[in-house]
């Protein structure tokens, strides 16, 4: 343990290389605005093969019929529904 | 993030140790193998030339110091307790009086504190007590043929009378830490003796079961686990 | 131009402009699918070993003799052999598999290497392989979540490397515009993960700390694994296939994003509540409590924005084999945070600290949590990937039903046991404990059957997984199609 100084600067210089890198990413993304026009972001995972208001999975074979009773369920109007 | 709770979580607390060492009382042995750096001067005392070292106002040199390393044997046998994972059913630590029931249960007669840890290469710490904690066991059983019957079949030593009313032990037996050989000349010295109530662990006749060199180095180990001592910052009864 | 510079520009993996996204993902789902199918083969292989070895050691609880002769098997070897099946190979190569596939679609890019991915796939699992031999040979470390060697380390830290920086590089050649929670999630888990590894690994094994040190850099590492790799791998998937499947946005974004910010603030001190008790300073101890308490922020946060995108859509649900895993693990996520705030307090600790409630709780979060939404992810994912349908959804249901109500018993025999367990430890009566060692440790035996009981049913979930998994990937045409893909909305003539 007679290296206890590199050791622990070498360390303490990973932990600060590690935390401003964290803060700049904070920074990156207040600059970039990712933190605005939040309700436009929630929908970045639908596209045109699997769009908003579509249920996309159902067990195999039983689609049909999932459907059918889905749309017999007195369904309410999505809240954020754009369409 | 990460980096903060890392800098301010390990880093301090590596500092603090460190910063530890100067005050130590108890740590440097002159002979001891494991010195630290910056925890004693060096003088030369006796006038020989050669200068020794040892901490000031504390230790004379030639005194015994604490805790103590470990070794031969008993470094051995932590091998074989680290590879068999006694760890996950044995802690090694005992927290302070009023906090559990550790000093109630005879686990050590004091609270572990980091000083106590120091000098051990890999920390065995341990989070699990399905078992009994063991930083102490060398004391509370300090007979190494109990710890080989032990070891071959816990329940040899559980519930000697196989009374099925009795708590039995769930700990899994370690034969193959022994071996059975044909007996020599006379019987060997560390030959298992088996109560006759259990009959079917016992070696056929003119045969004995003895610990292999593993087993013998884990009970060495087992038996090296004491907390005879006392440190500054904890006391007996505390 | 110079190899390098040729090597840079052929990672690049943004689609050529004026392609339309239809055909931007279904050509990324085609680049994808072999490392992606890759991965979840070795996570699905990876999670029966580790569920052979997590039943060999259960049954060693209650019966000691059970295979009690052969070294290799003894019970500390066995259940490390478990541990680190089921999290360096089912649930890494799961979150290899999931993460990646997540995050090129989200970025909308992909691996142009494949080649690269995938050799360091397989020594990636070539290192888990060598890890879990050593162990059952005699080279554990002993040290949790660490046991395996210290000579796989550096076969696993490269192979990682390989195989994490495809994340990167996907994120750094995204798609413009918003960065979706998920991604932020994945990103972070990916930088994480290898940095508190090595961390680990150097100052437990490479070059020792003195004294306790190691044990605080053990939890810190052991805690943060589950709380900084795999809760935001979950975390992500659920942010992404909950909204997906139900095809309506999460409930409240702007919570989610909090909920990422909250995470990566606390989660990374509370590690040393395990050490509650023991032999650190307390200043540390308090502060590790302090975050853990902290915690119940995003398990709050998160909780409430998964009730409430999926509240009303009960039955969309239920017909989804997707989200029955899902949000039983969104559910799981936030009752494991909770208990894992309580468990943090010293009163609550001094009972559950050293009993079978913490490996109670540690189910609760790796399995009812982690796994149940992976299997959910892969539900939805292998569809995709092959343009095929699952053959059998009688095998779901079993699967479902297995871990499901499996899970359910062994987290209540081992919250409920290991409760009793901590309580009769600690029992004193006037200054002397109430029941022996030997009291203790049998009256554990009991619940440790339930467990058993539980992991037969955790493995007939796990075998009807396996085998649909299998007849996936070599069934064919026969099942192609059969009905209109019910997962892939109205292509080739749907019924929609």
């Amino acid at each position: 343990m007679e290296s206890w100084d590199g050791y622990l600067i070498f360390i303490a210089a990973m932990g600060a290389m590690f935390f401003t890198s964290a803060v700049l990413v904070l920074v990156w993304a207040l600059k970039h605005k990712q933190f605005s026009k939040l309700n436009q972001g929630a929908r970045v995972i639908f596209d045109e093969e699997e769009p908003e208001g579509v249920h996309t999975d159902y067990f195999p074979g039983e689609a049909a019929k999932a459907r059918e009773m889905l749309a017999k369920e007195e369904h309410k109007p999505l809240k954020h529904a754009t369409r | 993030m990460l980096a903060f709770s890392w800098t301010g979580l390990i880093l301090s607390s590596v500092i603090q140790y460190g910063s530890l060492q100067p005050v130590t009382e108890f740590v440097n042995h002159p002979q001891s193998e494991e010195q630290i750096t910056g925890a004693f001067i060096e003088l030369d005392l006796d006038n020989d030339g050669k200068k020794e070292s040892f901490v000031p106002g504390v230790n004379q040199p030639g005194e015994q110091t604490f805790p103590q390393p470990i070794s031969g044997l008993a470094q051995q046998g932590k091998e074989v307790y680290q590879n068999m994972g006694c760890l996950y059913c044995h802690s090694q630590q005992v927290r302070r009086k009023g906090f559990g029931a550790d000093f109630e249960r005879g686990w050590g007669d004091r609270q572990t504190v980091p000083r106590d840890y120091i000098l051990q290469g890999r920390v065995l710490l341990g989070t699990s007590r399905t078992g009994p904690d063991l930083m102490a066991v060398g004391q509370r059983q300090p007979s190494w043929e109990w710890h080989y019957l032990h070891l071959y079949n816990p329940r040899i030593t559980a519930n000697p009378t196989r009374d099925p009313n009795k708590p039995d032990s769930i700990m899994p037996p370690f034969r193959f830490l022994f071996k059975v050989q044909k007996i020599g000349d006379a019987p060997s010295p560390d030959a298992l003796k088996i109560p006759d109530n259990f009959p079917e662990d016992k070696a056929p006749e003119g045969y004995e079961i003895v610990p292999t060199d593993e087993g013998r180095a884990l009970v060495a180990y087992l038996l090296s686990l004491k907390l005879n001592y006392e440190l500054p910052e904890s006391r007996f009864s505390e | 131009m110079s190899p390098l510079i040729s090597f840079f520009t052929s990672i690049d993996p943004r689609q050529k402009t004026g392609v339309p996204l239809k055909v931007q993902l279904s050509e990324i789902d085609r680049q994808m699918r072999v490392p992606v199918i890759m991965f979840l083969c070795f996570a699905v292989l990876w999670l029966q070993i580790g569920t052979f070895f997590a039943m060999v050691s259960s049954i060693k609880l209650h019966n000691p003799e059970f295979l009690g002769d052969l070294s290799w098997l003894t019970f500390g070897r066995t259940r490390s052999a478990h541990l680190n099946s089921v999290a360096y190979g089912w649930a890494n190569n799961a979150v290899f598999g999931v993460g990646l596939w997540i995050m090129a679609r989200l970025c909308k890019v992909t691996v142009r290497h494949a080649g690269i991915l995938i050799t360091a796939g397989i020594f990636w699992n070539i290192g888990v392989a060598a890890g879990v031999f050593g162990i059952l040979s005699g080279g554990m470390t002993s040290i949790e979540w660490l046991e395996m060697p210290m000579q796989v380390a550096p076969l696993l830290a490269l192979s990682y490397a390989m195989i994490g920086v495809w994340g990167v590089i996907m994120f750094r050649y995204r798609a413009l515009g918003h960065v979706y929670v998920s991604q932020w999630y994945i990103l972070g888990g990916l930088f994480w993960f290898p940095w508190i590894y090595m961390i680990a690994q150097v100052m437990i094994l490479w070059v020792p700390a003195r004294g306790t040190v190691q044990a605080i850099t053990n939890w810190w590492f052991a805690h943060n694994v589950l709380g900084l790799w795999y809760t935001p791998m979950g975390l992500a998937a659920i942010y992404y296939f909950l909204p997906k499947v139900l095809g309506r946005p999460i409930h409240s974004y702007y919570l989610s994003v909090l909920g990422f910010w909250s995470l990566a603030l606390f989660y990374n001190w509370a590690g040393v509540h395990h050490l509650i008790g023991g032999p650190i300073p307390v200043w540390l101890i308090s502060a590790g409590i302090v975050a853990s308490v902290m915690m119940v922020i995003p398990a709050i946060v998160t909780a409430i924005n998964h009730h409430m995108t999926a509240v009303g859509n009960a039955r969309a649900v239920w017909c989804s084999p997707t989200l029955r895993f899902i949000v039983f693990g969104a559910m799981s996520y936030t009752f494991a945070s909770l208990f894992g705030s309580a468990m943090a307090l010293r009163d609550i600790n001094v009972v559950t600290h050293f009993s079978q409630f913490t490996v109670g709780h540690a189910h609760h979060g790796a399995y009812a949590f982690f796994t149940m939404v992976m299997f959910g992810s892969v539900y939805f994912m292998v569809p995709r990937l092959l343009k095929r349908e699952w053959p059998s959804a009688a095998l779901i249901k079993v699967h479902f039903w297995g871990t499901a109500i499996g899970i359910g018993i062994m987290l209540f025999a081992l919250h409920i046991g290991g409760w009793i367990q901590g309580e009769m430890w600690n029992e004193l009566k006037d200054g002397a404990p109430v029941y022996s060692n030997l009291d203790v440790s049998q009256a554990l035996v009991k619940w440790f059957l339930s467990r058993s009981f539980a992991g037969i049913l955790l493995t007939i979930g796990h075998v009807a997984f396996l085998v649909n998994f299998v007849w996936m990937l070599a069934g064919g045409k026969s099942t192609r199609y059969k009905e209109g893909p019910t997962l892939i909305g109205d292509k080739e003539g749907s019924t929609l």
